[in-house]
């Protein structure tokens, strides 16, 4: 570790990656809520701040929802009783708590949230685009954008700082580029926490706080109607506006202490005799910095403006910047549908539309889906703008450009041939799946039981990870397969199932394969839905009793006491804190007139299983849900070659009872002459290392007495 | 002035692509179908002992991948699509399949 000094102030210097770094910041703001759900690339974020809460690093409440859509709420109601909360998302996530996210400003809750910019929609992308944080910007949330991992940590305290503000009382997303900053590794100087302290003052959002102990106050009664409505969101906006100075007051204060700044709420570089700019945002403007470089040494009169904050937006700035220019491209990491612009260039172009003169302004789409921004791709655009100066076709410069990869799409001038086949496999091998991952063979053996006229419909999952192997336009699977959001894969289901009926197709098995997040967390509502209906659809979860493919997440289905990076394992925690949720009784619950558990290791039940769904569906009685247990060698802790004797293991020791329930009539359909000790099941596996002798009794209880009511053992 | 060497040539979507290639970047389907050869994640490969080998056949029903066949006397392994995740060997009753480093 290296100290670093600096006008008094003694600075831990350390490598860290974005998410690291917010997770950092988040500990030295004191925050003392958090709730937050998995997603890549946010997981880390969420991983480092249960690490630091189980290490009693940091005093805080630590809520592991089972939503985006909860993890704001949540978020909302600590911040209502009182206490300093946090949350992160993206993406996908983001937008399923686009609703709570409106809801947020009217309160006037100054939460913090971090957003790892990641690609939204459809046309499904992992990777940094600001085509998320686009639709949530205009909702009343301050925007900040990062470009560094140092700015990720610091922003986040600052953050806090702003929205706390009696004059601004609003909430603020801190966005970082997905991968290209949250899982970068940059030198970092990490402040120490008292002079964090010094800084940031202690919560205190006495405006709003609803504690009955202390004093009557209620909220959101009623809405304010039309007559007021108006007058509400003008209140909002005037603290926007009251925002801009309370962000250049904290910045400016931030740099006097910690000797970082970061501009306020835009960034120029080289810009005082530049004729041509760029306005960048995030992580992208690095790279431009150096094409200004390079172009400056070749005496060309560039110059950047970096956007820090998009909102609210620096209308005052970049007028002030603008009137010395002759051209302004502006570089826009999402794109707007049916303007045939991007969404900063419409905020710049507005605030310059009452100059007297203005500069030209030109539009880069760049970067969409990830792709890197490069400095060629920077000097580039800066030649198209220096070339817009002297040009006199108007249309020419209002024309939007697309930074495509041209030589990419040349490629796709003929479908691909795929490299191999394999003749009479609907799911052709070769997925991404971990080597001894079960999930393959769960989809290989359901394939061959419902032959092709099936339709399977998965969620994101280790599943639909694992079968994006293929090149574009190469799919592993021979039946038509769609991805439904993670939340309502049943729903998807439902929908195809009745409506093939409708076209009078009913002998077309549609499966819904999700994993037990997507079945027993987020997609619950969805699935009970379904089950309520009693669509025809055969609903089956595989159950690795985790969020395996964004880094080992904790579910409501992982067993007690277990590892995973959101329930780790230190002297003050034992890993997962809550039983398992039991799906068949909830199912059960709701009537469907066939539920089943399923193991891997016993592969004719299962398929056997999958026969009887099938019928069940097809003769219109409605919804089958099956339960496959598949151990994870990645993520539990085990050898590769172990999958089929852990779940082996896990039948023979009770753990996972196999039963059928088929109108509501219970079959246990193996039968077991004793149980063998769960000892033997978890000393297998990394994730329950730790269980001391009691722990491993408090297993062996419960599952001894399920094995009592159910009657898995001959002669019960 | 030509600051930039490569200058990025425009073209049109569609141009120069057959109407198959057309229709699956427009609407983003495809009816391709292809396998991913993973041999390469290979550190052990399975060998099968056809003596030892009781043509139960356990490991064409256990091994993830469905790179197992049934053959004339043994299990027939396509090694194209072997992970070398090794369950063959673990699940074989009668330790017929032996995990072998990669030559």
């Amino acid at each position: 570790l290296i100290w670093w000094r600096r006008d008094n102030y003694l600075q831990k210097a350390d490598v860290v990656s974005g998410n690291k770094a917010v997770a950092i910041g988040v500990k030295l703001s004191r925050v003392k809520g958090i709730a937050a759900y998995p997603i890549t690339p946010q997981s880390a974020i969420v991983e480092y701040l249960a690490e630091f809460v189980s290490k009693g690093e940091m005093d805080a409440v630590y809520i592991p929802v089972e939503s985006e859509h909860s993890a704001l709420t949540a978020v909302m109601g600590m911040e209502l009783a009182g206490i300093r909360s946090f949350t992160a998302s993206c993406s996908q996530g983001l937008a399923y708590m686009h609703e709570v996210v409106a809801d947020v400003p009217g309160y006037r809750l100054p939460i913090v949230m971090a957003v790892t910019n990641r690609t939204l929609g459809q046309l499904w992308g992992l990777h940094a685009d600001y085509s998320d944080i686009m639709p949530e910007k205009d909702l009343g949330w301050i925007q900040i954008f990062v470009e560094g991992v140092q700015e990720c940590l610091d922003t986040v305290i600052q953050a806090y700082r702003i929205a706390e503000d009696k004059r601004v009382l609003l909430p603020v997303m801190v966005n970082l580029d997905g991968f290209y900053l949250s899982h970068a590794s940059e030198p970092v100087l990490i402040p120490q926490q008292e002079d964090v302290d010094d800084f940031l003052p202690p919560y205190t959002a006495d405006h709003i706080i609803l504690d009955p102990t202390t004093r009557f106050q209620t909220l959101g009664m009623r809405s304010p109607g039309p007559q007021y409505h108006i007058t509400f969101v003008r209140l909002i906006e005037e603290a926007m506006n009251r925002a801009k100075e309370v962000i250049v007051e904290v910045d400016d204060e931030f740099s006097e202490r910690f000797g970082r700044s970061y501009g306020g709420l835009v960034e120029g570089y080289k810009c005082e005799d530049a004729e041509v700019l760029l306005i960048t945002m995030g992580s992208m403007t690095t790279a431009a910095r150096r094409a200004v470089d390079e172009l400056r040494r070749m005496k060309l009169p560039v110059g950047l403006v970096k956007l820090r904050v998009l909102r609210p937006f620096p209308r005052k700035e970049i007028q002030k910047i603008a009137k010395h220019v002759s051209a302004i491209g502006v570089v826009d990491r999402a794109f707007a549908f049916g303007t045939n612009k991007g969404m900063v260039f419409s905020d710049v172009a507005a605030s310059l539309y009452h100059l007297d003169e203005h500069p030209l302004l030109l539009n880069f789409i760049a970067g969409l889906g990830g792709k890197d921004v490069t400095i060629n791709d920077f000097k580039y655009m800066f030649e198209k703008a220096l070339q817009a100066t002297k040009s006199k076709d108007k249309e020419e410069v209002e024309e939007t450009i697309f930074l495509e990869d041209w030589e990419a799409i040349k490629r796709l001038s003929s479908p691909p041939k795929p490299p191999v086949v394999v003749q009479g496999r609907l799911l052709q091998p070769g997925g991404d799946f971990c080597a001894g991952c079960g999930i393959p063979l769960i989809v290989r053996h359901i394939l061959e039981v419902l032959g092709e006229n099936t339709i399977i419909v998965r969620t994101s999952s280790c599943f639909g990870a694992g079968i994006q192997s293929p090149p574009l336009f190469v799919s592993l699977l021979g039946v038509p397969l769609i991805r439904s959001c993670l939340a309502a894969g049943a729903a998807m289901a439902s929908g195809i199932a009745l409506g093939l009926r409708a076209r009078r197709r009913p002998h077309v098995n549609v499966v819904a394969f999700v994993g037990d997040g997507g079945t027993a967390d987020i997609g619950l509502q969805s699935l009970s839905g379904a089950a309520e209906r009693n669509d025809p659809i055969i609903y089956i979860c595989y159950d690795n009793e985790g969020y395996m493919n964004t880094g080992v997440q904790r579910s409501s289905t992982t067993m007690i006491s277990a590892w995973t990076t959101t329930t780790p394992v230190s002297e003050l925690a034992r890993g997962k804190r809550e039983w398992p949720k039991d799906m068949v009784s909830i199912m059960l619950a709701h009537k469907v007139p066939y539920i089943a558990t399923a193991s891997i290791a016993y592969i004719t039940d299962f398929k056997r299983k999958v026969k009887r769904a099938s019928e069940i569906t097809q003769a219109g009685e409605g919804l089958a849900y099956i339960q496959v247990h598949t151990p994870c060698p990645t993520g539990w802790g085990f050898p590769e070659n172990k999958t089929i004797e852990v779940a082996r293991l896990a039948v023979e020791t009770g753990m996972v009872p196999l039963l059928e329930i088929y109108k509501g009539k219970l079959e246990i359909n193996v039968k077991l002459r004793e149980l063998k000790p769960v000892s033997e099941y978890l000393k297998i596996q990394r994730r329950f290392r730790h269980l001391t002798a009691s722990e491993i009794a408090r297993i062996q209880d419960f599952v001894n007495r399920r094995a009592r009511e159910l009657g898995i053992i001959q002669g019960n | 002035m030509k600051m930039y060497a490569s200058e990025v040539k425009k073209l049109k979507i569609g141009e120069g692509m057959t109407s198959k290639a057309k229709l699956f970047t427009e609407f983003y389907v495809t009816n391709i179908v292809g396998a991913v050869p993973v041999s390469h994640w290979r550190v052990f490969k399975p060998e099968v002992d056809p003596l030892k080998c009781k043509r139960c056949w356990t490991c064409v029903d256990l091994c993830p991948e469905g790179c197992i066949s049934k053959g004339e006397e043994k299990p027939l392994i396509d090694l194209r699509f072997c992970k070398g995740c090794g369950i063959c060997a673990n699940e074989c009753r009668f330790s017929a399949i032996d995990m072998v480093e990669e030559g």
